[in-house]
This record gives C-alpha cells, structure tokens and sequence, in this order.
C-alpha cells in the first residue's frame, strides 16, 4: 500500500477542531484503518489540548496537523506555535494515567484531566518537542491488519 | 441541546447533537444543571443520537451526577460503540449504570 498524506492549517477553535477530527475519522474509515473512533477522540484530546493550553482559548492562533497513513502506522504531527510548555507536557505526557477516583465517592470523580491518558490509551508512541517556538506533538498507532 | 420528557419520577433526556465535545460541552453541562436544579433528581441521558463524544463531553456529565449527589441519579442510555468506548478507556462505565435504550433504563427505573 502506497503512502498517503493530508495536512490541515485550521484556526484554533473548537469548530475547527470539530472538523479536522471529523475528517481524521473519514480518511481512518476510507482507508480500512481500524478502530476509527479512538482515533478520532485521541486527536480531537489533542487538538482540545492546544486550543485550551498552549493558545490559552485565545480562538485566533494556527493549528498545523499532518496526518500520514501506510500499510503499517498511522501517524500525526500536530504543531502549534503556542506557550512554551514543552517540558511540563513532556512530563504529563510520559506520565498520563487516568484519574484515580473512589467509585463509591461521587465528589471524587474527575471532571477534566483525562485526555492525556485517552492519547495514550490509543496511540503507540506519544512524543513532544519544542523546536523554533513551536511545539510539536507526534503521535503513532500502529496498524494491524488482516491479509 | 436536550429534548426532555417527565415518566413519572424520572426525566427523560434526549441529547439531539450528533457531536458532544468541546464546543458544546458547556451548554450540555448548563443544560443538565437546569433540570437538576428544577427537582429533577433522577435523570435518563439518551445518546442514541451522539456518534461521538470526547472528555470534555464526558465532563459535562460526570458533573452532574457530581451535582446529584447522593440524592439521585443519572443513567446513560443508548450510548453507542465510540461513546461506550470513551466510558470504558476512563473506567466510567463502571461509575454510570448503562442501558441499551432508554426504554430500558426507564424499566429498570420502574421496577427498582
């Protein structure tokens, strides 16, 4: 299978975050990639992730995504030009479980703070620089299929 | 974003986007804090209708039944393939009960 790619430019809105993940999902499906779903949630964490932090909900920032589809991976490389929090997220990222909660204690349950774990839980290698003021976030699944 | 209907005790919720994310998280959170706050404390979530749901979507949710507290309750239903997969990766399938349909979920409701 030859290798294709697509790479959207898109304004740091959840609208347009709404968009590129809808079409992450359609190419994912077009190409008989499985598990379609998780991918499209694990870029749409991703991109939430930019919008809110790095870009601070400022709406009016750009968002480079390009995505690269082969027999075996698939993979992103998400750049925002946002905060430098490189370091931290490295971190979070290295480090991102799901929030611990008490099942019995329903003030315990976490609001926010699970999409790293999500990004992780879907993608096989999760790895971010910070280069020329821009953070880069690459992500990898590798593909398994049936032939 | 929500379509409501009172069966006796319980209110019926049926969300009528096919997205729930980050930009419509906060309107489903305002949304089911108005029911709650009218007296309604035990709530049906129809997502027969949401082919995808990221964490902040979930947030919204798990607020709520934050906000019932002890006093009531908050059932999902119809949540399909990728929704049930969001609920499972964060465990919340272990948290929310969850039924195939809202009849269903009214049911069970009825009978406990």
């Amino acid at each position: 299978m030859q290798s294709d790619e697509i790479r959207f430019t898109i304004c740091s809105t959840p609208e347009a975050v709404a968009l590129v993940t809808t079409s992450v999902a359609a190419v994912c499906r077009a190409r008989g990639v499985d598990g379609a779903s998780l991918v499209e949630l694990a870029i749409a964490e991703a991109l939430n992730n930019i919008v809110e932090h790095a870009y601070e909900g400022r709406g009016d920032d750009v968002i480079e995504v390009l995505m690269r589809v082969d027999a075996h991976e698939l993979r992103f490389e998400i750049v925002d030009a946002g905060v430098s929090s490189t370091a931290e997220l490295a971190r979070l990222m290295s480090e991102a479980v799901a929030p611990e909660f008490d099942l019995h204690d329903r003030s315990t349950l976490p609001e926010g703070g699970m999409g790293l774990a999500l990004i992780r839980s879907v993608m096989d290698t999760v790895d971010v620089t910070r280069r020329d003021e821009r953070n880069r976030l690459l992500l990898i699944r590798k593909l398994v299929r049936d032939e | 974003m929500l379509e409501t209907e009172k069966h006796g005790e319980a209110l019926l919720a049926v969300v009528k986007e096919r997205r729930v994310d980050a930009r419509v998280a906060v309107d489903l959170k305002r949304e089911l804090a108005d029911a709650i706050s009218a007296g309604n404390d035990l709530l049906i979530l129809d997502l027969s209708g949401v082919d995808f749901m990221d964490s902040s979507g979930l947030g919204a949710v798990v607020s709520s039944l934050k906000l019932l507290g002890r006093r009531g309750d908050l059932v999902i239903a119809g949540a399909g393939e990728s929704v049930r997969a969001l609920f499972k990766l964060t465990r919340m399938d272990k948290v929310f009960r969850m039924f195939d349909t809202s009849q269903a979920a009214l049911a069970a409701i009825a009978g406990s």
